[in-house]
């Protein structure tokens, strides 16, 4: 006689056999799984192995598991709800507008331009090259001429001209004709860049309205009319700079990141003050005037650390983690002080539940955690002496 | 099929924190997430509401672990009257956290999918909803929730063990 299998045991447990497919290839059922127990000690036994495994991992996915969980009332969400479609509906009205526009100007460019060349405003256009005495006739019966886009059209000519200058490269427009005035105007130009900015529009509209699993990246692609308003000096020496800007940030969120890391992979173990400071090589660091519930000793990267529970006046936990400041560790703290900078301009809604923060103190990292305010949490840092 | 969303919310809320809890590690973030997923489904209003809410619940949390520090939060936060902070005990919530702590590291030891078949039969799922979640065929749950059983008690065990053998 063929004994229960294991998987099937945890379905049985959890209410689910009759969801299995027994080896015979027929839906198994809890009839026959029970006659089976019924009549075997060994299945009845691997059942009652199995029932132990499942409950002693339910017991240790429940310790892990918020403290308590508050449901916000209903109606909220379902106002939040109404208030994300109304503003995908304008999102989408703003896309349709934006196209419709765009549609709108392409057509009246396409007429226009048909019509220039009904008329043979294409010949008249290449006479001023040769000479002004021909031009007037033709161009009066003409219809007006679109402006080429005098930016976009003269700033490769500069780019180029300063490009051999400067000895530079020119930025990446060299390939870009330098368009003259008097030549005609590749056709299309203007309708595709309208378009360009609409189908931006649409796509910035659409990006923001999409869900977060079905979001592309942006890229980083400057605006045309941008670009081309910008030297090209100026703009290589801006992409140099916010490139060693963005590998900087890179750098120290990597940094903060990976000490947020090995926090949280390190095995803590209780100690004294005394034991802290021995296992630190230095003075525990704390601040001053509240009281200290727990100390921890570990080690984040290699380097001893201590983690501080201090109790506030208002009942919330202090965390402090306390590191020997390596240079990665010096960035990261300049890097979360321009982040925490910026977030204090941030509106008070913003404002993250638990703020961190840090400081460097007589050659240690302290990071604190605390379910304060990031300038309060800053404040009490600060307080921590030199 | 109209579905009664106010019974569905009543009834999934907490699983969907607690889950989103396993995937995130933060009380907070997970119950933020749990309202946006809702909303998102009054929105999309699916015909499985229970799956479609696991699935992209799995899938905010993913975008949050890849922009944990990049994001700013920018969901607007619900607060309800019951949600006022309580003051915990301190060495309680030390505890509290070491625990957890614990079980993450022996979750992060379970393969991607023994944990989240683990994940989503803890939040409540049935085996029809985690097969159709994961892939994987639903004869084949019972078989892979056994080993993630065994290997998430053999994990803890050997952790916590060692942080005996520490103290």
């Amino acid at each position: 006689m063929s004994h229960i299998d294991e998987g099937v045991l945890h379905a049985y447990l959890d209410g689910e056999a009759e969801a299995l497919i027994g080896p015979d290839g027929r839906p198994a059922d809890r009839e026959g799984i029970e006659r089976h127990l019924a009549e075997c000690a060994e299945c009845r036994s691997h059942l009652a192995d199995a029932r132990q495994l499942r409950d002693r991992a339910a017991s240790i996915l429940g310790a892990s598991g918020p403290a308590a969980v508050s449901p916000p009332p209903f109606e909220d969400v379902v106002a939040r709800s109404r208030t994300r479609s109304r503003g995908r509906r304008v999102l989408q009205l703003n896309r349709l507008t934006a196209l419709g526009w765009a549609a709108v100007v392409v057509l009246a460019v396409g007429v226009g331009w048909i019509a220039r060349e009904t008329v043979g405003f294409r010949e008249s256009q290449t006479v001023p090259a040769v000479g002004p005495e021909t031009a007037p006739v033709d161009l009066a019966q003409a219809p007006e001429r679109p402006e080429p886009e005098p930016t976009i059209a003269a700033a490769p000519a500069e780019q180029e001209a300063r490009g051999a200058a400067t000895g530079e490269a020119g930025g990446e427009r060299r390939d870009a004709p330098a368009v003259a005035k008097s030549e005609p105007q590749p056709p299309g130009r203007a309708e595709r860049a309208i378009t360009e900015d609409a189908t931006r529009l649409a796509e910035a509209d659409e990006a923001a309205a999409a869900p977060p699993e079905a979001r592309a990246i942006p890229q980083a692609a400057a605006p045309e009319m941008e670009v081309a308003a910008v030297p090209a000096d100026a703009r290589v020496a801006q992409q140099h700079d916010s490139a060693e800007r963005f590998a900087d940030v890179d750098a120290a969120e990597d940094a903060v990141e990976a000490l947020n890391r090995a926090r949280e992979a390190a095995e803590w173990t209780t100690a004294g003050k005394q034991a802290a400071e021995d296992h630190l090589g230095g003075p525990l660091l704390t601040v001053p005037d509240l009281p200290v519930v727990a100390v921890r000793i570990g080690a984040v990267d290699g380097e001893p650390a201590a983690r501080v529970l201090q109790r506030l006046p208002s009942g919330e936990s202090l965390e402090l983690l306390q590191v020997r400041a390596s240079e990665g560790a010096r960035g990261a703290v300049a890097y979360r002080r321009d982040l925490e900078q910026a977030d204090s301009a941030a509106p008070a809604g913003a404002m993250a539940s638990v703020s961190q923060s840090m400081v460097v103190r007589r050659g240690y990292v302290i990071t604190g955690w605390a379910g304060i305010p990031a300038d309060s949490l800053r404040a009490l840092l600060e307080r921590i002496q030199e | 099929m109209s579905v009664d969303w106010a019974a569905v919310y009543r009834t999934t809320f907490e699983d969907l924190v607690r889950f989103l809890h396993r995937k995130v590690w933060d009380a907070d973030r997970a119950h933020d997430l749990a309202q946006d997923t809702f909303v998102r489904a009054l929105d999309h209003e699916p015909e499985n509401p229970r799956a479609w809410l696991f699935t992209v619940a799995a899938n905010l949390a993913r975008d949050e672990a890849r922009s944990a520090i990049r994001q700013r939060r920018h969901l607007t936060l619900i607060k309800s009257e019951e949600a006022a902070r309580t003051v915990p005990d301190p060495a309680e919530e030390f505890e509290r956290e070491q625990r957890m702590q614990q079980v993450r590291r022996a979750l992060d030891r379970l393969g991607e999918r023994d944990r989240d078949v683990l994940l989503l039969w803890d939040a409540g799922l049935s085996y029809a909803d985690i097969a159709a979640e994961t892939g994987l065929a639903q004869g084949a749950i019972g078989t892979t929730l056994a080993r993630a059983r065994r290997r998430l008690a053999e994990a803890y065990d050997e952790l916590e063990g060692r942080d005996v053998a520490h103290r």
